[in-house]
Parts: C-alpha cells; structure tokens; sequence
C-alpha cells in the first residue's frame, strides 16, 4: 500500500518536473510565444467581432466611397463606402472559423483514417491508393472543383478543404503509427489478447497525438491561405459576407489609389499564417526534443 | 532497373482510377441537371428526356463510369458549350503561357533556393542562416496573389520598371516575352523557392554531418568542392522530390497568379469557367493538371534511380 502510494508520488513529481520543463521551454522560444500571442489575438477578434467591429460591415456608405483610413474609418472604405475595419474583423472571423473546422474534420478523419490503415495491411492498400489519388490533385485546383460543384457558401468552403486536407494528416498519422505498431509493448500486447480497437485507440492514437497536433496547425495555416485564393478568384466566400480574400479581389481593380484595400487584409493573412507556422515549428521542436538536433 | 521503372510505371494506374474516379463524382455532384442546363429554360420536358437518353443520363451510374472512362481513354474531355469548342481544344490553346510560367518561375525558385538553402546549412546558426530561414517562413506564409499584387504596386505602379499586366508570346521575341514574365514568375517563384530552400538546408544539414564529409574535409579538398560535389550529390535526393512536388504546385499556382496579370492561360480558362458556371471546362482542365501531377512525380520517381543506385537495386520496401 505504501510503496504504491511513493510510486504515484514519484510520478507525480515526474511529471510535474516535465511539465515545468515544458514550461521553460516554451518561454524560452521567442518565436512561438509571438506566434500564440497573435493566435490569441485572431480568436478574440473572432470571438468578439460584433463588439469590436466599428460599423455595420454591410452598411453602404454612397458618400464615402474608396476613403483612406482615417479617424472615423480606421482602415478606411470599400468601393461601396463600407468601412474596411469593420469588414477586416468580420473576415477574420470566416477565416478562423475556416481554418478551426477544416483542421479539426480533417484531424480527426486523418486520424481515423491513418491509424487503420497502418493496423491493417489489407485496409492499407484501399485506403491509400485514395489517398494517393486525392493527393494527386493540386489543393487549390481540387477545392475549385469541389466548390464549382457544389456551390458556394461558407460551409461548403470548409467541406472542399476538409476534402483536400484529410489525405495530408492521414499520411502523416498513418507513417507514424507505422513505427509504433513495429514496437515490442505493442506485440506484448496482441501476446496477452488485447483488443485491436484497444491496441489501436488505447496505445497506439496517444502516441501520435504529438504529430497529430503538430500537423492540425499546418493544416489551419494551408486551409486560411487556400480560402484566400479561392475568394480571391471568386470561388470561395460569395460577396457581400466578408473575407480576407474577397475583399483583396475587390480591391484589385482600385489597387493604384486604393492600397489600402489590398495590403490591410494581406498582412491579416500573412500575420494570421507567419503565426501558425511559429506556432507549429515551436510546438513540434517542444513535442519531440530531437526534431531540433 | 527495368524492374523498377516497370514497378513505379505500374504504381501509377490505381491512382490515375482514383483520380478519375473523383473527378466523374464531381460530375454528378453538380447541381441541376446537365441535360435542362443546356437546353436553356424553354425546353419542354419531351425535349430534356430525349436528350437524357442521348447523352447516357438514364443509364445506371457504373455504365455512365465506363462510357465516360473510355471517352476519357480516347482523349474526349467533353465539349465547352460556352466556347463553342472540345475542351481538350481549349486547354492545349490555353496551355503555352501556363507552362512558360511556370517553368520560368521553377527556374528562377531553384537560382535562389539551393544556394540559399546550402549557405544556411553550412553557415548554421549564424546571422546568415537566420535571415534565410526568416525570409523563407515568411515566403511559405503569403498567398501568391497577394505577393503578385504588392510587387505590381512596387515594380509596375510606382518604379515603372515592369508592365502592370499582360502578356507576349515568345514569337514577339524573348526579351519581350520575359518582360512580361518576370513580376508574375516571381511571385510565384519566390514561394517556391522558401520551399525548397528549406528542404535544401534540412537535407544538406544531414549529409554534411556525416563521416565521409568529414574525411574530404580532413583530406584538404576544398570546402567549395566538398559542399558543392560531395554533399550536394548526395544531399539531392530531397531537394529532388520537393522541386517535382513544387512543379505540380506551380502549375496551380500559375491558375491564380495569372488572374491577376492577366495572362491568358489555364488560370484565365478556369476562372472564366467559374464565373460562367461551364462545369466541363473545369473538371476537364483539373482531370489534366492532376493527370500532368502524377506524371511529373513519375518522372521524379523515375530520375531517383539515376542519382542513387539504391533506389534501383533494392526490393519494394
């Protein structure tokens, strides 16, 4: 009795030292706080749009057409006088919404996809030649299609992109529970009559979920970028709800005297995606210490 | 070697079903129906029927596969009611300034990428290494357009160095041709390049590493000639595979830079397909660029057993 509770103790402690390892180590990487900071930032943003935002960003202004950021409107106004503020804050919204969903339907099918594919050989081969199939398809192009297919409206954005996505993390998962499938706890366990759902879920999934999140982040910072393009060229997001990309579309043919359009929503975008990819590098290199070396 | 190729060569048929696969399914999962879309709103319902029958619609969807899978076979990609022409027609007349850009923008990603990437895996950790890796995070995290568009505000609007859009085909020189590639191939260049700078630095970092760089090293040979002949050599495979994988992007890629350059390509027959809702346009040209994917990373696959024997000599797995 004594020596199991000295034994919950010392792990406990264990883990306490490893977490405050984790801890120091985060804060020591500059690069990965500034990336979290303005993660936090985007989602309060998000969250809040209706406070934040300045004016109705659907409300047509016929007097103040294509105005210069100024005091009353921050970052100025639209061809149709709709202040540009307001519309970036609600764009961040879509875009955060997008890249939320898209990362967790594709995470968690990737998931489940990788995993019984790595489990059994026969399933492996069905699996992954779809996969290599889907892959085949350059991103933008097959979410093109998928949206001229099927129509555009925001959640059908999200569904073409978690089409697209899946295949990525699957992968992924499905080369890493490879690995820990070989190991010997593993065979151990099929020895003593382990379930293969228990072997699969209970010992195997904890094991990549390290990659799995890593991996969620990357494809958060693909699905944002591919929204862009594709409300860039007219096919994502329909006008008048707005989004980073379609406003940049609309701001191109106004581009000479009307920067503004172009650049604010552009570095939301780069500011949004810079972030994501500090934050991923940071949280693979703090997951798995010998990516780093 | 033979063995190989076959192998690889034979690989490629499950994924081109895939492929085709998908893209008949996004067929079917247009709304409306294909016969009344191009009958217009005044057909009668006989008239609609009639056509259903003509064109297959009534028959059972694994029937309708095959018919459309042998069409496919034979090169028929359907017919652009829009622009009164197959759409195979459409993609090849279309197809010149794409692959021009793209290979000019390929060209210019490596010119900068696998110095780049070699200068930061020998000078690791140094001022050098981290303002290339800084510049290559921030190349993967801008959108291509949005980069287009802020060079064109520079170069085009305010230096004038450049034109702000358009396109000349290589019969009216090359001079003029590049003129007009330039802006665009950088954009879509830049991108690349972070990329494959960063596949270089990773790659390099592990051959440079390792003994028998060491041994060159401590022979004397010359620190140019062990980093460019011996550690690029074998530090190429990687860098290979990422600037096969970057072609297939390019050419997705060049679809949105051309939009805002104007430049009549793929890109242009594409988003004026979206606007005017022609379906067969669209799944036909994404049918050939996934079709153009998969032969590019064949063809990469295939180059891997020039570089390393071990690709060719070892057993599948």
């Amino acid at each position: 009795m004594e020596a199991k509770a000295m034994e919950t103790r010392s792990i406990d402690e264990m883990l306490r030292a490893r977490r405050r390892l984790f801890i120091r180590r985060f804060l020591s990487n500059h690069a990965m706080i500034f990336g979290t900071l303005v993660l936090i930032a985007f989602g309060f943003i998000s969250l809040f749009a209706p406070m934040i935002a300045t004016h109705d960003p659907y409300a047509i202004e016929a007097t103040a057409r294509l105005k210069p950021p100024n005091a009353e409107h921050l970052f100025g106004t639209d061809k149709l006088g709709r202040d540009l503020f307001s519309r970036v804050v609600y764009g961040t919204r879509s875009s955060m919404f997008i890249g939320l969903s898209v990362s967790l339907i594709s995470g968690l099918l990737g998931l489940v996809i990788g995993l019984y594919s790595a489990y059994y050989q026969s399933l492996d081969h069905v699996l992954m030649r779809i996969v290599d199939g889907l892959m085949a398809f350059p991103a933008i192009l097959l979410a093109i299609a998928i949206m001229a297919a099927m129509g555009q409206n925001i959640l059908n954005v999200t569904l073409a992109l978690s089409i697209v996505m899946t295949p990525v993390v699957a992968r992924v998962i499905r080369s890493s529970a490879l690995v820990i499938k070989e190991q010997t706890y593993i065979e151990a366990l099929r020895a003593l009559g382990a379930s293969s759902w228990r072997i699969i879920w209970k010992h195997i999934a904890p094991n990549t979920i390290s990659q799995l999140i890593v991996q969620i982040t990357y494809v958060f910072a693909i699905s944002i970028l591919i929204e862009a393009s594709l409300s860039f060229l007219g096919a994502g997001i329909p006008a008048p709800e707005p989004s980073w990309g379609n406003i940049i579309y609309e701001g191109k043919e106004v581009i000479y005297e009307s920067w503004w359009m172009t650049v604010i929503p552009g570095a939301f975008i780069v500011l949004s995606v810079l972030a994501l990819n500090l934050f991923g590098d940071g949280l693979r290199d703090l997951l798995d210490p010998h990516a780093k070396k | 070697m033979k063995a190989y190729i076959l192998r690889r060569v034979l690989s490629t048929i499950p994924v081109l079903l895939v492929v085709a696969v998908v893209v008949f399914f996004l067929i079917h999962l247009t709304p409306g129906d294909p016969a009344a879309i191009i009958l217009g709103p005044d057909a009668t319902i006989d008239e609609i029927n009639q056509l259903r029958e003509e064109m297959g619609l009534n028959d059972p969807i694994l029937v309708q596969f095959v018919k459309w899978f042998g069409k496919i076979l034979r090169g028929d990609l359907g017919y652009s009611v829009f622009m009164k022409m197959p759409v195979l027609d459409a993609f090849i007349e279309k197809l010149g300034p794409t692959l021009s850009l793209a290979i000019f923008a390929e060209i210019l990603a490596i010119l900068i990428a696998i110095p780049a990437g070699i200068i930061a895996a020998t000078y690791r950790g140094t001022m050098k290494d981290r303002s290339i890796m800084a510049f290559s995070l921030f190349g993967i995290s801008v959108p291509n357009f949005l980069l287009a568009l802020l060079l064109v505000l520079l170069f085009a609007v305010h230096l004038e160095w450049f034109p702000v859009a358009g396109y000349q085909p290589m019969s009216k020189g090359l001079l003029n041709h590049l003129k007009y590639l330039v802006l665009p191939a950088l954009a879509l260049g830049t991108i690349q390049a972070a990329l494959i700078a960063r596949v270089t630095r990773a790659s390099m970092l592990d051959v440079l590493n390792a003994n028998y760089i060491k041994t060159a090293h401590a022979k004397g040979l010359k620190r140019t000639v062990v980093v460019w002949k011996h550690a690029l050599k074998n530090a190429f495979i990687p860098i290979l595979t990422v600037i096969g994988q970057s072609f297939g992007q390019l050419i997705a890629g060049a679809v949105v830079t051309e939009t805002v350059f104007n430049i009549p390509g793929i890109g242009q027959l594409i988003v004026n397909a979206i606007t005017r809702r022609d379906f067969e346009v669209i799944q036909g040209a994404v049918l050939l660029i996934a079709l153009s994917y998969v032969l590019i990373n064949l063809i990469v696959d295939l180059m891997y057993g020039l570089f390393d024997p071990r690709v060719r000599l070892t057993k599948k797995n």
